[in-house]
């Protein structure tokens, strides 16, 4: 026997190695200079565009994030208790802390504000699933404008940002209004609704027509409510199939979003995928949505859209509209 | 080059005989061999993986899209895209116990406690219709538990309902209903989008025709 034996034995009991929770890392190989690169050239763009930094506190009051992204959303979240008994939360996404900043600071007459930022945002993640609990970002919101310029400006500075990382990226675009429209026409309960949602959330047409068959409604409302998850493609192509259900005067809720395409620069729209079946986690979103791929990585990138709503929770009614860039994926 | 994360055993094979009809892939992999990464062509690439792993390759991108049962997406809540139903491996998630036990009375106990492959499904069934459970976490045989009374009830997916009946056990209620679903990782699915579509289509035809 070697000692060796004697320290595995050590396994079967409750002792903890020293050593870092699951999900964590301290960086000190060669990647920490990669990231921090990375990090600096997409800082630079967004500055150069006109951008401010802010920095936020690592954790404040857990309301918060409930106040802005609902209970699902800030459940997962680091929670402790401050002296006086009140939950504070580690933050969980950088929109909601700054939604609520603006909001208390700021007044109508100080619109536009840009800001970006470069900070870490802590979430809870089921153990041994590989994924980090600990995620580097890098984004940015632009507060103040409800027209497409907005979105247009965004997404373009997202392109150049992912090109200076990954020579191939995909910018998949979205608009919840067609979506919600839609769940309006049905007359769901909030049981069905989630129920929808999780079903969107996985493009699983299998359950979300197990659900429909539960549900009254008019026909072709619940027929392309069936087809939305795959209206996906260039956005001729989207268009093309949105056509069979042209009678429902759906091109309104679409019209935005092929607007700010035709305006984005040459090199970004290229790389643009719709698809009028995205809904996304946090529920914050009002129209536009925006997700960011590269190659070799399985993850969504960067995550964004227009939340017109978020600031309600905080007493103001800005429009804005930003992204946030996962710079743990691309390493 | 796509990669399919493919279940060893009868659910692959079924996969692999539906994949074949649709002309996604030409021929079976030899699941006997040791080897786990077959190269069919320039285009299509097999991992030859465990049932309850195949949606961790497919959701951190390792395989681009894979076959796997809804029971197992259910249990490990992975964030993949279910693009089919292929409407194999059919089977129903229940609880189930010793014969002649009446659901009102097992259901009446103060708290149950539950042997199962899936703690994560049981937990929440029970949790939903307000019964304290304790989780037995199992890796096979569950039956066995209700058999010997170390649990008061299974929570298990039956096809046939054949082992259930030779072990002396009955379905008390049913949870859902399961087939194999092919899913898709969320990256690969917008990058390789008409790849994915073809095989989705191709797929969903042979499925309906069948």
């Amino acid at each position: 026997m070697t000692n060796k034996y004697l320290e595995y034995m050590l396994y079967e009991s409750d002792t903890d190695p020293i050593g870092l929770p699951d999900g964590i890392t301290f960086l000190s190989d060669a990647r920490g200079d990669t990231i921090d690169d990375q990090i600096q050239s997409i800082s630079n763009i967004f500055r150069g565009r006109g951008y401010n930094k802010v920095i936020p506190p690592i954790f404040e009051y857990y309301e918060t994030f409930e106040k802005g992204s609902g209970y699902s959303i800030a459940r997962k979240s680091f929670s402790f208790k401050d002296k006086d008994g009140k939950l504070l939360s580690l933050r969980y996404d950088m929109t909601t802390p700054i939604a609520r900043m603006v909001s208390m600071k700021h007044k109508k007459e100080d619109l536009p504000l840009k800001f970006y930022y470069r900070e870490d945002v802590f979430r809870e993640q089921p153990l041994h699933t590989g994924k980090p609990r600990q995620l580097r970002q890098v984004g940015l919101e632009f507060i103040g404008e409800p027209g497409i310029d907005a979105d247009v400006e965004v997404i373009n500075i997202l392109g150049e940002a992912l090109a200076k990382v990954r020579k191939n990226y995909r910018i998949v675009l979205g608009d919840v209004k067609l979506y919600t429209h839609i769940l309006s026409q049905l007359k769901l309960t909030q049981h069905h609704t989630d129920a929808v949602n999780a079903s969107f959330v996985k493009k699983d047409t299998t359950s979300l027509g197990l659900i429909l068959d539960q549900v009254e409604g008019i026909s072709q409302y619940k027929s392309i409510l069936q087809h939305l998850p795959y209206m996906v493609g260039t956005p001729k192509k989207v268009l093309e199939r949105l056509k069979g259900f042209s009678e429902l005067g759906f091109s309104i809720y679409t019209d935005r979003l092929m607007s700010i395409i035709d305006q984005l620069d040459k090199s970004v729209r290229k790389n643009i995928i719709v698809d009028l079946g995205l809904v996304k986690d946090f529920s914050y979103y009002t129209s536009t949505t925006i997700e960011g791929y590269v190659d070799q990585v399985g993850y969504a990138v960067a995550n964004g859209g227009r939340y017109d709503q978020l600031f309600k929770a905080f007493g103001q009614d800005f429009p804005a509209v930003g992204f946030a860039i996962d710079i743990s994926y691309f390493n | 080059m796509i990669t399919i994360a493919l279940p060893k055993g009868r659910l692959g094979e079924e996969a692999e005989e539906i994949m074949i009809k649709a002309g996604v892939v030409k021929k079976k992999v030899p699941q006997d061999s040791r080897k786990l990464i077959f190269d069919l062509s320039d285009t299509i690439r097999i991992l030859l993986v465990r049932a309850q792993d195949v949606a961790t390759y497919v959701e951190m991108g390792t395989a681009d899209i894979g076959i796997v049962g809804k029971d197992v997406l259910v249990e490990h809540s992975s964030e993949v895209l279910e693009i089919t139903d292929m409407k194999i491996g059919y089977c129903k998630m229940v609880v189930a116990a010793k014969k002649g036990t009446k659901k009102e009375n097992l259901f009446s106990l103060d708290f149950l406690k539950v042997g199962t492959k899936y703690p994560s499904i049981a937990k929440k069934f029970f949790s939903n219709i307000s019964i304290q459970s304790e989780i037995i976490k199992l890796y096979g045989s569950v039956e066995l538990a209700a058999v010997t009374g170390m649990s008061d009830c299974i929570v298990d997916i039956v096809s046939t309902g054949a082992t259930l009946k030779d072990n002396g056990l009955e379905v008390i209620e049913e949870l859902f209903e399961s087939t194999a679903r092919l899913i898709c990782n969320r990256s690969s699915f917008y990058r390789e989008l008409e790849a994915i579509e073809s095989i989705k289509d191709a797929i969903s035809t042979t499925v309906a025709g069948a």
